[in-house]
């Protein structure tokens, strides 16, 4: 029998996507979230309270949402489960006074992610940060929190902040706010470019070629991110991308609709990013519930 | 003419449910209405200051009756109310702890230095003067019955192919590494007690507890080691320190783990409890602690970050182990000491996970550990040593494969010296 589900749902077959959360049947009432804001659909971790080196337990999620359940995304689901390292994103150091001096004891790689994730100690206290492309263990690493009145001679693996690195510095794990932990170049093999100085903001280039506007006292460590050969090996074979947790996918592929393939367009504007104040509105519902 | 119901092509129901939903959420937008009430200067009063003093009765919810028959004590609140909670925090060192800094760092704690390459001179000597050419044949059907023939079979851990990480492997069954390790030590130490002459025999003691605190640069530190195979004798060591050696500890420097501090890796706690605690009893005729055999079982020995467990960690581990059994035994001889002791305390360590050894002793000259000046205690090892290559069913065949005799050699010295 004929479906009543529109052709575009059908040929996509991705539930909640940019037309708004279409749900599977048209009887419920149910809406879901958009793809694409920063929620794993592929695992969930219970992180415990404080944080730890050991590797944690993963729970595979199959493209459901964590928090109902319901199915997002298709195409995710199975793969080998790898234990979860807990990366430190942020690299806080002192504003004045000497950096603070952490060793590279061991480079792991994770299941997790494309990247690498480097062991470091200092004192007492051990963590996981992403590894950078030349970290072997035995490194010294700083990190500072001060902006001198000349730039700093950037040394790989090290992480100042923007305006202590000279202009066309290549850094990756770079802050969006300051103090809340690195937000771009995270992947195996990226990283961003500090373009210009523009008053008391810091122009750096992205990964994707976009340009953002960022404020002077957002950390980002030297370098590119470890792995940079990851995205030029291909997955080989189906069992592999099964293996990565992909289900078996069936893309429609049309010449010529205009829908497919890769789109060239020009880049947006220097996007500031600013942490904006955005209104309270109240929103009401309406049902038409007679109970 | 049709006589029935003329049916509708599209469902309206569809489409009335399908506009409630596209309309039923409405964003209040605010309007400048009421600054323009405000302008006019008639009052605007929120609803929600009218209603506040309004108490709205709710109606009290029965307690459902607990389940006394399936209650079960919750487990205690890990708080600063919990009886073993004391505020000072305590770096444990427990039995399966290995040091991330390996070696080094455990020099560093037991403020200990090699003085000589290898064993001391005197144990070099009498290990060349040993004659164990019978023995041999026993140790190897020895190793082969706590290898192959011990009737246990438990699952051992699942096989795991880096390169090939979807593949599983067939179950593996066979005996515990536990097991394994215990059988293969009292074998040994039994040929060793049957082959030397000495008239006054060792005590043995099988998982003795040693628990024991220390002080270093404002840390506490305890260490609460199971001493898998403690052997006692009546009289203590004599010191195994020449006096060129002695003599040479001010010219060697601590090692230095910059920026890694000495407690790096140790589990941090505010739940401890601060106690001494020798394996044997003060009174008894046995009570100088002359060997222990310590087992690496693989299983147990993990790093938290749980990646392989390398071979300086092991000899670090062995260090401690030496040397927290003799804090516990000079506290035992000498009661709270804090700076050198009347005479040094020295004891033997043998680590083994079943087929690599490794011999060390240990000599406890102080137990001032801050700084890394002054009198420190000493350390021997020796590199590791393979008893043998291979030891398994081969093709069926039980097989022991390259027997090395050096390992028996040093069993027996360590044990009869």
């Amino acid at each position: 029998m004929m479906s009543f589900r529109p052709l575009v749902t059908r040929l996509l077959a991705i539930k909640s996507d940019v037309f708004g959360g279409i749900s599977r049947n048209f009887a419920t009432n149910v809406d879901l979230p958009k793809i694409g804001i920063g929620v794993n659909y592929r695992r969930r971790i219970k992180f415990p309270d404080e944080y730890t080196v050991k590797p944690l337990d993963v729970q595979n999620l199959g493209g459901r949402d964590p928090v109902t359940g319901r199915k997002i995304v298709n195409g995710i689901g199975g793969g080998i489960k790898h234990k979860y390292h807990w990366v430190d994103l942020k690299r806080t150091g002192p504003k004045e006074g000497p950096p603070l001096v952490e060793k590279v004891l061991e480079i792991i790689v994770c299941g997790n992610r494309g990247a690498h994730v480097a062991l470091v100690g200092s004192g007492d206290r051990l963590r996981y940060i992403l590894a950078s492309e030349n970290m072997k263990p035995g490194d010294l690493i700083e990190t500072s929190g001060h902006i001198p009145r000349n730039a700093v001679r950037a040394k790989e693996g090290d992480a100042h902040p923007l305006a202590a690195l000279p202009v066309g510095t290549v850094v990756h794990n770079v802050e969006k706010f300051p103090g809340e932990g690195g937000k771009y170049g995270l992947s195996a093999g990226t990283f961003c470019t500090i373009l210009r100085h523009l008053g008391d903001r810091i122009i750096v280039q992205l990964s994707s070629k976009r340009e953002v506007s960022l404020a002077r006292e957002c950390m980002a460590t030297v370098g590119r991110v470890s792995n940079v050969i990851h995205n030029q090996i291909p997955i080989g074979s189906a069992q592999r991308s099964r293996e990565l947790g992909n289900r078996p996918r069936s893309g429609l592929w049309q010449r010529k609709t205009g829908r497919h393939g890769r789109k060239l367009r020009k880049l947006p504007p220097i996007q500031e990013v600013n942490k904006s104040v955005a209104k309270e509105r109240k929103t009401i519902s309406l049902t038409m519930s007679l109970s | 003419m049709r006589l029935t119901h003329s049916l509708w092509k599209q469902h309206l129901g569809r489409m009335a449910k399908k506009n409630w939903k596209a309309h039923g959420k409405k964003v209040i937008q605010e309007s400048d209405e009421l600054k323009n009430l405000e302008q006019l200067g008639l009052p605007v009063i929120d609803i929600n200051e009218v209603v506040k003093d309004m108490k709205i009765v709710e109606r009290v919810k029965e307690e459902e009756p607990k389940d006394l028959k399936h209650w079960v004590e919750p487990p205690p609140v890990m708080n600063n109310l919990h009886p073993l909670y004391k505020a000072r925090q305590c770096y444990m060192h427990k039995n399966n702890t290995v040091l991330i800094g390996g070696l080094d760092q455990a020099k560093i704690i037991a403020k200990a230095v090699e003085v000589k390459d290898g064993l001391p001179k005197m144990l070099e000597e009498k290990i060349e003067q040993l004659n164990v050419a019978d023995m041999h044949k026993l140790v190897k059907r020895s190793i082969l019955a706590s290898h192959v023939f011990d009737a246990q079979q438990v699952k051992l851990p699942k096989l795991h192919d880096p390169s090939r990480p979807a593949w599983q492997f067939p179950r593996v069954y066979g005996i515990s590494d536990q097991r394994r390790n215990y059988l293969l030590c009292e074998k040994l130490v039994q040929l060793s007690n049957s082959w030397s002459q000495k008239s006054s025999a060792l005590f043995a003691v099988n998982n003795g507890r040693c628990v024991v605190p220390i002080e270093k640069e404002g840390d506490l530190i305890q260490f609460d080691l199971t001493l898998n195979m403690a052997l006692l004798s009546s009289v203590p060591h004599e010191k195994f320190s020449s006096q060129e050696e002695e003599e040479n500890i001010y010219k060697i420097d601590l090692p230095d783990i910059y920026p890694l501090k000495h407690t790096v890796s140790c589990e941090k706690t505010h739940f401890y409890e601060s106690k001494d605690i020798f394996p044997v009893n003060k009174f008894s005729k046995f009570s100088h602690l002359h060997t222990i055999i310590i087992h690496h079982n693989e299983t147990q020995i993990k790093n938290l970050h749980e990646t392989k467990v390398l071979e300086g960690q092991l000899v670090g581990r062995c260090l401690l182990h030496g040397f927290a059994a003799a804090v516990s035994q000079a506290r035992q001889l000498f009661g709270e000491v804090e700076k050198e002791l009347p005479f040094p305390v020295s004891i033997q360590c043998i680590q083994t996970d079943g087929r690599l050894f490794d011999f060390s002793i240990f000599q406890l000259n102080t137990l001032d550990l801050n700084g890394s000046e002054g009198m420190k205690n000493m350390f021997w090892v020796l590199p590791r040593l393979e008893l043998f290559s291979l030891c398994a069913y081969d093709e069926g065949r039980p097989t022991l494969q390259g027997y090395n005799p050096e390992v028996l050699k040093n069993f027996m010295a360590f044990c009869t010296h």
